[in-house]
């Protein structure tokens, strides 16, 4: 019997077993095109900085390690596609209502610790690819412990009066006038690396001071000092080259030889990994950021 | 008359000299700080020449001798971090509380003296792989490696929880 002949006899079989398999496949399709792009972007995100626990050896993104502010510690949540502990049950809607808006999958407000306030601005195609990566990776059952949120602030619902006060949805529209490569480097930095989530000073209630942008933050997460990064020569990094700038973020090494260390360290083993023009771009757009002083303690 | 006023001069004297000799002490206990972290702060710099000239070599423009000339300054000057070496270069009131503006030292290192003192060797057990792989290794292999040995040890060991942030 030729093979022609045997795919005649079992088509009813075969186009059964098709349709089951169909049945059976996951919600969406798993495009890995998209799961590549997302990957690229959660390395430029660094979500294993929140979601990882790296001090407890924990499973890659299964969530777990805590992060102590001023409002209480937060842990990340598991974000691998487990169906009890994890996102395997969110759609791809809810995952971008999450990643965007700051809205969990039971429609309630998200703490910002959770840096939406960044995300909020990533395009919905970015999303998309984040959402399909992140179904792609392992699942790991692992629930992180419950937040210590110091009071009053666990009242979830109180979130409405911040995100109102505070909270500008995006997307962040390209400005006009500037080039591609700065539009590029400044939607990496405010939606994808969130820069400023670390290095923009915040008020007395926890939200960005966006009017002293990337002038530093004295008291940043897990206590954290993060520099000023303007073009201010004395303050900033006004007087670094470009191609220094570029150098730090690939390599952790600043101009006068030094290495940075802990969190921006951190930041490095992500950006480290991203293409060269990314990385000029972001270095373009954060020279062009006005010259501010710095923070005061 | 002669005799009281020679006696108050004598005193008077006698309290100037003894203001002026406190004074003196004091200030030359501020020099004495003043000198402790130069001494420091050169250390460190030595340290950051030996590490620029590994470095160099990683990036493309360095030779390959000077890089080694690098690693074994590196691994010289480590052998002398011990807890002597702590005592010694950071006695107590030398801290960025104490000094604000003349040191990078935080308070935290007097915190965790223990911590601070047991560095030195575990540095040099860094850097001894680190010499190793400047004597073989190809530029990109040894870059990488000066780059993670700079993070795992002198940040993790002490910059990161010792010192303020750079720029300041």
């Amino acid at each position: 019997m030729t093979l022609l002949m045997a795919l005649r006899r079992n088509l009813a079989r075969i186009a059964a077993s098709l349709f089951l398999l169909g049945a059976s496949a996951p919600a969406f399709a798993a495009d890995n095109a998209a799961i590549t792009r997302g990957a690229y972007l959660a390395i430029a995100a660094d979500c294993g900085a929140c979601h990882t626990d790296k001090k407890a050896g924990g499973a890659p993104l299964a969530g777990g390690p805590p992060l102590k502010t001023a409002f209480g510690t937060f842990y990340g949540p598991n974000i691998t596609p487990d169906k009890q502990t994890g996102i395997g049950n969110w759609t791809e809607d809810q995952f971008k209502r999450a990643m965007r808006s700051g809205i969990n999958e039971h429609g309630a407000y998200m703490f910002p610790v959770f840096p939406f306030t960044s995300f909020t601005n990533l395009t919905d195609s970015d999303a998309s690819d984040l959402y399909a990566y992140l179904q792609s990776v392992p699942a790991v059952t692992h629930r992180a412990p419950h937040n210590d949120v110091k009071f009053p602030f666990g009242w979830r619902p109180s979130l409405w009066f911040w995100r109102t006060l505070f909270f500008k949805e995006g997307p962040l529209a390209p400005v006009e006038g500037q080039s591609a490569e700065w539009n590029r480097g400044r939607y990496l930095a405010e939606a994808v690396v969130h820069c400023q989530e670390c290095h923009t000073p915040r008020n007395f209630l926890g939200a960005l001071d966006k009017n002293h942008a990337y002038a530093g933050n004295p008291h940043g997460p897990d206590g954290q000092d993060a520099p000023n990064v303007t073009s201010d020569k004395k303050d900033g990094i006004g007087d670094w080259k470009l191609d220094e700038l570029v150098d730090l973020l690939k390599t952790g090494n600043t101009p006068d030889g030094d290495v940075v260390g802990k969190g921006m360290g951190d930041v490095v083993d992500g950006t480290g990994k991203l293409t060269d023009a990314d990385l000029h771009a972001i270095a373009v757009y954060i020279q062009s950021l006005p010259a501010l002083p710095e923070t005061p303690k | 008359m002669k005799n009281v006023l020679n006696k108050g001069m004598l005193i008077v004297g006698a309290a100037a000299l003894l203001i002026a000799g406190t004074a003196g002490v004091f200030a030359q206990a501020g020099a004495d700080k003043a000198a402790i972290v130069k001494a420091r702060k050169d250390f460190m710099k030595d340290q950051q020449q030996a590490f620029n000239a590994i470095s160099a070599f990683g990036k493309g423009t360095g030779d390959r001798e000077a890089a080694i000339a690098g690693a074994n300054k590196l691994l010289d000057l480590s052998s002398k971090i011990d807890a002597k070496f702590i005592d010694t270069y950071f006695p107590a009131g030398t801290s960025s509380a104490d000094l604000p503006g003349q040191t990078n030292a935080k308070p935290e290192l007097w915190q965790h003296l223990d911590e601070a003192k047991a560095a030195g060797p575990k540095l040099h057990e860094a850097e001894l792989k680190l010499a190793d792989v400047v004597k073989t290794g190809d530029a990109q292999t040894v870059a990488q490696t000066a780059t993670a040995t700079y993070r795992g040890s002198c940040n993790a060991l002490c910059h990161d929880k010792f010192r303020l942030p750079l720029q300041r």
